[in-house]
């Protein structure tokens, strides 16, 4: 198999996973296709070192939350504003996707998909990144710890303190009563 | 094992995600039969749970897919570019290394000023600049030609 060929079959498999990590991680739609891109190149220039035991995706997953975390300030810098100030020129998250993919959507279900992602947002990446990839992705504590470089054991507490973090964030929507 | 509640509330997460070990989840579940505010905990912990995991699963674009596809035949084609350039640079900085040590085992014999500008005056009295002046010399003395 050549490599373009190796390429293909690993970018074919694992992209609509390592992409909504991206996307859920930076909550941004131009930051997220970056990182991807970023994430995938550096993986697969350097699939010498790659060792085969392990998941590829696990170890994409470990590239881009790497480059995340190393680049955030230059990211910052270069995509820089709010949240909000982004959002209101429609670059950032935002619910509603093109509508071939969900015809069915309805005005709610996008509202709630921005609340949710806002929600992701206001915790720290080192919450957010696990949480994202056992509740979102349905990775168990080993992989995740894998992914993330860390031990199982913080895995663990950091999921069980995202939970509670997700929970507060939510918390004018929950009292609405409109969600959970 | 018996749990009380502060030992039982780090542990309702793992209880939820299937995560623990069996000795600590059987401890955990005889806990939540009589404790209504930790199985309150877990039913909340639940809720958020089940909201994430049923979000929208968006699929990546095809032209990130394409551009991604690009960006790496690029990266592929300049690494083997480099790879002759490198060695067209290896053997440009052997040749420079020769030149230095042979220039450092014979250094050149100081040659007097004078010697040095008659020289060029002569070899730039045939040229077009030379009799136009523009790179004429004023007029050795024999002495200083002597250094």
């Amino acid at each position: 198999m050549s490599d373009q060929e190796l390429f293909d079959r690993l970018l074919k498999e694992h992209r609509d996973r390592v992409y909504r990590f991206a996307l859920r991680l930076t909550g941004h739609w131009d930051q997220a296709a970056e990182l991807t891109q970023e994430a995938f190149v550096r993986a697969f220039r350097s699939l010498d070192r790659y060792d085969r035991a392990r998941p590829f995706e696990s170890w994409v997953y470990t590239i881009l939350h790497n480059v995340y975390i190393n680049g955030l300030t230059r990211y910052e810098a270069k995509f820089g504003r709010s949240l909000d100030a982004e959002k209101e020129e429609g670059t950032v998250w935002e619910p509603t996707a093109p509508a071939a993919e969900n015809p069915d959507r309805t005005a709610e279900r996008e509202e709630l998909r921005g609340v949710v992602q806002e929600a992701l947002g206001r915790l720290p990446v080192p919450f957010r990144a696990p949480l994202i990839l056992c509740d979102m992705e349905g990775l168990s504590y080993e992989e995740i710890g894998a992914a993330l470089m860390c031990p199982v054991n913080t895995v663990r507490t950091r999921i069980h303190r995202a939970r509670r973090m997700f929970r507060s964030a939510m918390a004018p929507y929950l009292k609405e009563d409109k969600i959970l | 094992m018996k749990l009380d509640c502060e030992r039982a509330d780090p542990l309702l997460s793992a209880y939820l995600d299937g995560e623990l070990a069996r000795e600590e989840a059987k401890a955990l579940a005889e806990h939540l039969t009589h404790c209504a505010e930790c199985g309150g905990e877990v039913q909340e912990l639940e809720k958020t749970k089940t909201l994430l995991s049923r979000e929208w699963k968006p699929a990546m674009p095809d032209d990130l897919a394409a551009r991604i596809r690009d960006s790496l035949a690029v990266a592929e084609r300049s690494s083997s570019v480099r790879g002759p350039w490198k060695a067209a640079a290896g053997l440009a900085l052997a040749a420079g290394l020769a030149v230095v040590i042979y220039m450092n085992s014979s250094p050149p014999q100081p040659v007097p000023i004078g010697v040095f500008l008659a020289e060029h005056r002569h070899a730039l009295s045939g040229s077009p600049l030379g009799r136009r002046g523009v790179w004429s010399f004023p007029p050795v003395s024999s002495e200083s030609a002597q250094g």
